[in-house]
């Protein structure tokens, strides 16, 4: 039987990135001012994570405005769904196996 | 919000982020709710013909199928016809503007685009080709000017599928049940059965309530489900 942690993506299993993409599973775009908030990461290192995913093909950016105000809307693409719901299997399938490990000599 | 690199610290910190998206985006009982208002006040427009005068009026009109035993056929089809277009403009309104503010977006056309078609498509329908109408709606569904309120709770299930929200879907669902119930079967029947009197020219508004109060009880139960 395989580990579980042979599920984890290195690209989605990065904190901010993980975070990221669970914010963006529950809507179908996200502007990149709430996601700097409600992460509490900088302009600049939010950028980053989201150019590596928007790379991998897991987030599609798309720019717009407000009134005159630029904005920018990221969302998840189905590669990037699939991929933060097997992130989270993998991680909780890890979890289940800590009383295992606590367990042994 | 801190995350923790451990395997337990970055599941804490996932829900962490999805529980802030979801307090952040637009509500999905308002939508309900609102349908659920516009059913309501649809009810006192289904005030019925005294039984005595019922049979000359149903035969009368061929053009305003299903309202004809109404005491103002024309102005219950011309309320679904204005009404829901502008409930799914409200709607529309509501959810584009609360996700701008918050900057959290969901899916707006799911309910607004299909809910505006299906209504239009089948008040313009009853209205301009009846004959069509009889042909291929099935008979049962047309005698209480009704339909309507299955085009409402198919939009809902259509706006929860693409939301993939199980309490919308499961909202839809009962709505669609009690919109079947109130297009086919008599309600004042168990009232009268269990010695209710029901003035026959009032009979019809019960079935209109029912999805009415379903409708308003899906939205409480979604609102309850979205503030966990």
């Amino acid at each position: 039987m395989e580990h579980p942690s042979t599920g984890l993506n290195e690209i989605v299993h990065q904190k901010t990135r993980l975070g990221i993409l669970a914010v963006l599973s529950e809507a179908d775009s996200v502007d990149f001012s709430f996601l700097k908030e409600s992460l509490s990461v900088t302009a600049g290192n939010l950028s980053t994570h989201l150019s590596t995913l928007e790379d991998a093909g897991l987030v599609k950016l798309t720019k717009g405005y407000h009134g005159k105000r630029p904005r920018t809307w990221a969302s998840l693409t189905p590669e990037g769904r699939s991929a933060f719901v097997k992130e989270i299997n993998a991680l909780k399938a890890i979890v289940r196996l800590l009383p295992e490990i606590d367990d042994s000599p | 919000m801190s995350f923790d690199d451990d395997p337990q610290g970055l599941l804490k910190g996932a829900s962490s982020a999805t529980a802030a998206a979801r307090r952040a985006r637009p509500r999905a009982w308002i939508p309900i709710a609102v349908l659920g208002a516009v059913v309501a006040l649809a009810v006192p427009l289904y005030k019925q013909w005294p039984l005595a005068e019922w049979g000359e009026h149903a035969r009368r009109s061929d053009l305003l199928l299903g309202y004809s035993q109404l005491q103002y056929p024309a102005l219950a089809a011309a309320y679904w016809l204005v009404a829901l277009p502008l409930a799914y403009t409200a709607i529309a309104v509501y959810l584009v503007a609360r996700g701008r503010t918050q900057g959290v977006r969901v899916n707006v056309s799911g309910i607004v685009v299909t809910g505006v078609l299906l209504a239009l498509a089948f008040v313009a329908a009853t209205m301009l080709a009846p004959a069509a109408v009889q042909q291929y709606v099935p008979g049962n569904l047309l005698v209480r000017g009704l339909l309507p309120l299955i085009m409402i709770a198919l939009a809902i299930i259509v706006w929860g599928v693409a939301l993939s929200r199980i309490s919308v879907i499961v909202a839809g669902v009962a709505t669609l049940l009690a919109s079947l119930v109130s297009n086919l079967y008599n309600l004042e029947n168990p009232l009268l059965a269990s010695g209710i009197e029901v003035p026959f020219e009032y009979r019809l508004m019960l079935n209109v309530g029912l999805t009415a109060v379903v409708l308003l009880a899906s939205a409480a139960v979604v609102a309850w489900a979205e503030r966990r």
